[in-house]
């Protein structure tokens, strides 16, 4: 593994192969740093909201009704420039700004930016070789204050590490989240495991 | 009161950051193109029926209850079902509803009726002679933006609609576009060009060109449009790649989960496509100002 220096992204982003990374738009160049790419606050969001039922259910039981996780959130827009206020405690989905395609020998680390980290505001994820769509981002406000954050402002950095394989994106059969250029609510209530655990439950645990 | 109603609705639309703004962005670039020398804001009500329409509103009687400091002179108020507020491929048909705002505002369809009486007295006829003027000179108008993409639209959702007092048959609204489209005239495309050219208002003509998406498509990436003609043309481009997938699915769409979802990323392409174009062009604005 090998972490791409400005030089390398600037080459990939340049490229007109197909299998590069692919950023659009890019803003301003100086968002690619000598080791990260500072990635943008996007204008989609998906706020959770409190509702009559109690939890979220992820276990799907047959015959029972099952309210599906998208009730839980609320979306709404916003352009460039405008405001979004995060609240103490409340899980907000959002997006990058940008579009990105991560070469199929590539993955991708996605970190808050350390101003935003200061703030409470901590974004870990990562996206496989061959991810295509805008960095989904989970918001969590840890601190006691509401925070106004800018769409388009500067949230988070990518880190681009070449792999020495090459990884078909699409070869595993349970990716959820491909293409996605909004936030998307949790598939958890989806994962094929589930159903697996409850019939194991249902007949060893009762 | 039917106003104040009709108003609430489509504010409470466009209020509740819901919008598609991306179309949105798209039709008022067309409406520069109209000689629209009046302040007027595109309002776009979600609503949960599978329908379209417009809806004219007098400023003086409600903007300035709700939007006193908003310096507008009126709204352009289209409805579009909420459920396809992420399918610009479906939502092509506000093109249509915009082409209704602007027949109204320079009076298209009542000056052709001066300049070409319809040969009959039979009131009804003539009411549905005036409806039918209105539906053809907005799917001109949306053809004009949109290409095929509003033909394919009339093909999927509204495929046998017979003819009635409002509406043309859609076999008649498709053979009209598709002799626009070719640059042939009939007696309905004549008669709204030649209303436009006696009043001197803006041609009905080509103002799009579909872009080649295909690269960036099959990759799955958004497409960088590179003009206001590209902008409206992607929608004709995103329609034909969709239906060539459906034909004879070829990878990666064929390796997708299922037929929903080369459907899905399509309209998410194309939405994303534009909004890039917008974001640059914010982007720009504020860099330069």
């Amino acid at each position: 593994m090998e972490l791409l220096t400005k030089k390398q992204l600037i080459e990939s982003l340049e490229s007109d192969e197909d299998n590069t990374l692919f950023l659009e738009p890019i803003l301003d160049m100086s968002q690619i740093g000598n080791v990260s790419i500072d990635l943008r606050l996007g204008y989609d969001f998906q706020v959770s909201i409190l509702t009559r039922k109690s939890y979220i259910e992820l276990s799907q039981v047959e015959g029972e009704t099952h309210r599906g996780i998208a009730s839980y959130f609320q979306e709404t827009r916003r352009e460039l420039g405008d405001k979004f206020i995060l609240y103490p405690n409340q899980v907000v989905l959002t997006t990058t700004l940008e579009y990105i395609s991560v070469p199929s020998n590539c993955y991708a680390d996605i970190l808050s930016r350390s101003s935003y980290t200061r703030l409470g505001i901590h974004i870990n994820t990562m996206l496989q070789p061959g991810f295509r769509g805008c960095v989904p981002l989970e918001l969590f406000n840890h601190g006691n204050n509401a925070i106004e954050l800018v769409v388009g402002s500067r949230v988070c950095q990518a880190r681009i590490f070449s792999t020495e394989k090459n990884n078909d994106y699409l070869e595993e059969d349970t990716r959820k989240y491909y293409g996605d250029v909004r936030p998307t609510v949790s598939l958890a209530d989806n994962d094929k495991d589930l159903k697996t655990l409850n019939t194991a439950c249902k007949h060893f645990n009762s | 009161m039917d106003q104040i109603w009709f108003a609430t609705k489509y504010l409470i639309g466009s209020t509740s950051k819901e919008i598609p703004y991306e179309i949105v962005y798209s039709l008022k670039t067309a409406l520069d193109d109209w000689e629209i020398n009046q302040r007027f804001l595109i309002t776009t009500a979600l609503i949960d029926d599978p329908n379209y329409f417009f809806q004219a509103l007098d400023p003086s009687k409600v903007i300035r209850q709700f939007l006193p400091k908003v310096k507008i002179d009126g709204l352009i108020q289209i409805a579009s079902p909420r459920l396809y507020r992420h399918k610009p491929l479906n939502i092509v048909a506000l093109y249509h509803e915009l082409g209704h705002f602007v027949d109204d505002f320079h009076k298209v369809t009542s000056n052709s009726i001066l300049l070409h009486p319809p040969a009959t007295t039979d009131q009804v006829a003539l009411q549905q002679e005036i409806y039918h003027r209105k539906e053809f000179f907005a799917d001109l108008f949306a053809a004009s933006y949109s290409g095929d993409a509003i033909k394919f639209f009339l093909q999927k959702f509204a495929p046998n609609a017979p003819e009635s007092l409002t509406h043309p048959s859609t076999t008649n609204r498709i053979a009209n576009i598709d002799t626009f489209l070719k640059s042939r005239n009939n007696k309905s495309i004549s008669i709204i060009k030649d209303t436009l050219n006696t009043k001197k208002l803006p041609l009905l003509r080509r103002r799009f060109t579909s872009p080649d998406i295909t690269t960036s498509f099959n990759n799955i990436r958004p497409y960088q449009i590179q003009n206001d003609r590209e902008l409206h043309g992607i929608l004709e481009a995103g329609w034909k790649l969709l239906q060539d997938i459906e034909k004879a699915p070829f990878p990666p769409w064929s390796k997708l989960d299922n037929e929903f979802e080369a459907e899905r990323i399509i309209n998410d392409l194309v939405e994303k496509s534009i909004r890039n174009k917008m974001l640059k062009q914010k982007w720009a604005y504020g860099t330069t100002h």
